[in-house]
């Protein structure tokens, strides 16, 4: 029964990396390749890297799981976004905030196109705004692609409780435009709180672009590699979702890069509360894991820039790693980035005969990194000037360290990415085995979950959200996750304080690692 | 005079989601409608007292009904811009400057945004110190200040006038009127001379938001912890730390009103509220009541947690910050002590709580 294995890849800024595990989830076999555009070249050469190395059988593959920081890249990055138009379903016309206030403005530029407020949404006790036109919809939509807009952002007042005009909407804009147009619907992304409902829906709209056809052609890879087992997508909570979901809804995938390499590192290091620091190629993540699971904000969620309302790892990100730029200023002051070489590296850095320093040219001039290509002496620094810029590195990296601790002095540090022997000589840092392919390993590891998503009466309140979270722990267990450490990981509760009997949507979700094969 | 600026409401914005005791709404929204306004309209004035003319007529003003509605349902332009000049005509008198009705949660930016929108000056004071669920729990009452005519305004800019025997009765024909709008509206009255209302309210009151909002910020930038430099500020106790593990809410009459249960190492804290956090339990036994403000800050950020606001999981430090001095008289338990509310024991300071 030994023969079954789960491979995990992490399609990274700079490198696609991937690990074979087995049923006890030890590391069998690793490899990494720089990561390609399109992005299924590079996790075709991992796959048939890993099937010629350790002679698998495709069939004995029982899982291939991919995390990426692709859509979290392409948002920060600002490129390759679809232009989104937004509708919201508002009779009363709330434009005391507009869309996208307070966003960075080169991503609102670059996004938003425009919005247009129609009639209808909901009160609070179930009675319409003003009475919903399904002609409007239809003018507002051809109005805003007509501006230019690529997909539809559509947002309902009190649309988490009555869903009714967003659908509606939704089906209008079909006949519209086709099946395929880009649509999101905001009740689909989040609860109550209409701005950041409406910031997620209008993100999760622009992002279908990047990782659309992208991820559609990982699958067809994977099959054709003879591999028949379903590939997915690891998201922010550290479970997995199917290639589908993760097309319709990018934005569940946006912190699975950091999610997998947190989890990677505890389970490298058997360490369930620690710091971990992940140096990349294009930046360098902290973040926290508390009993094996990373922090989590819930409160004050951002990502580049931007007001969030779902709980994603607390993670700390500076611009850092390993093809990042050095300059020098006037007064010889170094600075690191925050641009970067990313994954044209072995073309660009001084150290493969281009004419770029990078933070890897000063590393490998003092024996900190090693390239099996590459020659020391094309870099043209002294040793000096390579621990200078090395220490300017990672002072600023334990900055950041400190910051993340707070008052948890005596929490580990765990160092992992191609980068982490950075850090090799700084006291109380450990560098684990394999912590180049941590979250390779990470998204490996993805643990199963079950979510229950229903509206029920609660007037019996205990006994029935009880039933409800075996329900979820039964879905997650029936999926493959292990019975013994199933656990509840989300609970969310939105009363329909309008109807008697206590009715309220309930939204359970359950989670668990994988059962051994 | 001070003129608002755009880091002013930042820190305001936490200064006062502390004071509001988990209630007068998330001032996150208000923050950034009072923002929008500040960026594309014209400046927000604060006076004190002193810098108002003698026969000035002041209006105290905030939304009334459930904060859940306001972060959904937001408010439109029409609302803000009817208000007033409902009031004037009302009245039959111009309205020269406005005050916040309570200076506890969102509704510190109501007066600000429809000062800006107007073109009138806001005094730093309020009618209440801190948040409270109903309308007859305010130092004007206290003060004989007449409720009525109360003036309500809804998100389409229609307006209603309740005329009522008291404070009590305005509350309950305002509230029924509110739940008709959708459970969220805008309310001016306890209408005052400027004579009147040095007299009947709280003054400095934004001053205070700002210094509390403040000590948070500076103590973050220095490195410090900045919920011990709030509670240094604020004279408060750090009550105990832990997971929220079930919200029960409802909106209900007009309120936002459940119950927390937080998990904390010793045992379980439940927190009662109706829109404000009103009372917090060990076991059975009551560890602060109000008038005593009850704040929930999200421990690793130490940004405050309001009513609507609470998340399952959300690691919380539940802290307790004295009563404004005016509502620990006998008068003032009276209309705002625990009794008042329905629950049977007695107010006991939050000094004297604690060993």
């Amino acid at each position: 029964m030994n023969n079954s294995y789960i491979i995990g890849i992490d399609i990274g800024g700079t490198n696609t990396d991937a690990t074979l595990i087995d049923n006890q989830s030890h590391i069998l076999f690793k490899c990494k390749t720089p990561t390609t555009s399109p992005l299924e070249n590079g996790v075709r050469t991992v796959l048939q890297n890993i099937i010629k190395h350790k002679e698998v059988i495709p069939s004995a593959v029982k899982g291939v799981f991919v995390g990426t920081t692709h859509t979290t890249n392409a948002l920060l990055e600002n490129r390759d976004l679809y232009k989104v138009g937004v509708i919201r379903i508002a009779g009363h016309n709330p434009d005391t905030i507009l869309p996208c206030f307070g966003w960075p403005q080169e991503i609102c530029q670059s996004v938003f196109v425009g919005c247009i407020t129609i009639d209808g949404g909901y009160e609070c006790d179930g009675r319409s705004i003003t009475p919903f036109v399904p002609s409007q919809v239809k003018e507002a939509a051809s109005k805003l692609v007509e501006q230019g807009a690529e997909s539809i952002a559509i947002i309902g007042v009190f649309s988490p409780i009555i869903s009714d005009q967003e659908t509606e909407s939704a089906k209008i804009i079909q006949e519209l435009f086709g099946q395929d147009f880009p649509i999101s619907l905001s009740y689909h992304i989040g609860g109550v709180g209409f701005i950041e409902r409406e910031n997620s829906t209008i993100l999760n709209c622009a992002l279908k672009k990047p990782i659309g056809q992208g991820f559609r052609n990982l699958e067809r890879v994977k099959s054709e590699l003879g591999i028949n087992c379903p590939l997915l997508i690891t998201q922010n909570d550290g479970s997995v979702i199917g290639v589908q979901q993760a097309v319709n809804d990018p934005l569940l995938t946006i912190s699975s890069g950091a999610t997998n390499s947190f989890i990677g590192a505890s389970k490298l290091t058997n360490l369930r509360d620690a710091i971990v620091v992940d140096i990349g190629g294009t930046s360098t993540d902290i973040g926290m894991v508390i009993n094996g699971y990373p922090k989590r904000s819930i409160h004050n969620v951002r990502i580049g820039g931007i007001n969030l309302n779902f709980p994603i790892p607390d993670v700390l990100s500076l611009a850092l790693g390993g093809g990042s730029y050095i300059s020098f200023d006037n007064e010889s002051r170094i600075h690191i980035g925050p641009k970067s070489s990313g994954k044209n590296i072995f073309k660009e850095a001084k150290l493969f005969g281009g004419d770029k320093l990078t933070l890897s040219d000063a590393a490998a001039k003092i024996g900190c990194f090693h390239f099996s290509t590459g020659n020391i002496e094309n870099v043209p620094i002294s040793q000096e000037s390579a621990h200078n810029i090395i220490r300017t590195a990672t002072d600023k990296i334990e900055y950041c360290i400190q910051r993340m601790r707070g008052n948890r002095q005596d929490i580990p540090v765990i160092a992992v990415g191609g980068g982490a022997p950075l850090l090799e000589n700084l006291k109380g840092v450990l560098l684990p085995e394999n912590a180049d392919v941590a979250n390779a390993f990470g998204a490996a590891l993805a643990e199963i979950s079950g979510t229950i998503d229903t509206v029920v009466n609660l007037s019996n309140r205990e006994e029935t959200l009880n039933k409800l979270k075996e329900e979820a722990t039964n879905i997650a267990i029936k999926g493959g996750a292990d019975s013994k450490k199933t656990t509840i990981i989300d609970v969310q509760i939105t009363p329909y304080h309008y109807m008697k009997n206590q009715l309220a949507r309930v939204i359970i979700k359950a989670s668990g690692p994988r059962h051994h094969i | 005079m001070k003129q608002i600026t755009q880091s002013d409401l930042d820190d305001l914005a936490v200064g006062v989601a502390i004071l509001g005791s988990g209630g007068g709404g998330d001032p996150s929204y208000r923050r950034m409608i009072a923002k929008q306004q500040l960026e594309k309209g014209g400046p927000i004035n604060l006076l004190k007292f002193s810098e108002l003319d003698s026969n000035s007529i002041v209006a105290p003003i905030g939304f009334m009904g459930a904060p859940l509605v306001s972060i959904e349902r937001m408010p439109s332009t029409r609302q803000f811009l009817s208000i007033i000049p409902a009031v004037e005509k009302v009245y039959g008198r111009k309205i020269d400057a406005l005050i916040a009705t309570e200076i506890g949660g969102g509704n510190a930016f109501t007066p600000l945004i429809v000062a800006g929108k107007m073109g009138i000056p806001v005094v730093d004071a309020d009618t209440i110190g801190r948040a409270f669920p109903e309308l007859q729990h305010s130092t004007c009452n206290l003060f004989g200040i007449s409720a009525s005519p109360a003036v309500l305004t809804d998100i389409h800019g229609n307006t209603r006038v309740i005329i009522a025997n008291d404070a009590f009765q305005i509350e309950q024909q305002c509230r029924l009127a509110t739940v008709e709008m959708g459970s969220s509206a805008l309310l001016c009255f306890y209408i005052m001379n400027c004579h009147e209302a040095k007299k009947a309210t709280i003054p400095d009151s934004f001053s205070h938001g700002f210094a509390i909002g403040r000590s948070i910020r500076q103590a973050k930038e220095s490195g410090a912890n900045p919920i011990e430099a709030l509670l240094e500020y604020s004279k408060g106790v750090w009550l105990d730390s832990g997971t929220i593990i079930d919200i029960e809410q409802s909106i209900s009459k007009g309120f936002l009103q459940g119950n927390v249960l937080v998990k904390t190492e010793t045992g379980i804290i439940k927190i009662s509220y109706q829109n404000e956090y009103l009372v917090a339990f060990r076991d059975e036994t009551p560890i602060i009541s109000t008038p005593d403000i009850i704040a929930i800050l999200e421990i690793e950020t130490s940004t405050p947690i309001t009513s609507e606001s609470l998340a399952y999981g959300l690691r919380v430090a539940i802290l307790g910050l004295p009563s404004p001095s005016i509502w620990q008289t006998e008068k003032g338990l009276e209309l705002v002590g625990p009794r008042s509310f329905g629950y049977k024991f007695d107010y006991k300071p939050i000094s004297k709580r604690l060993p």
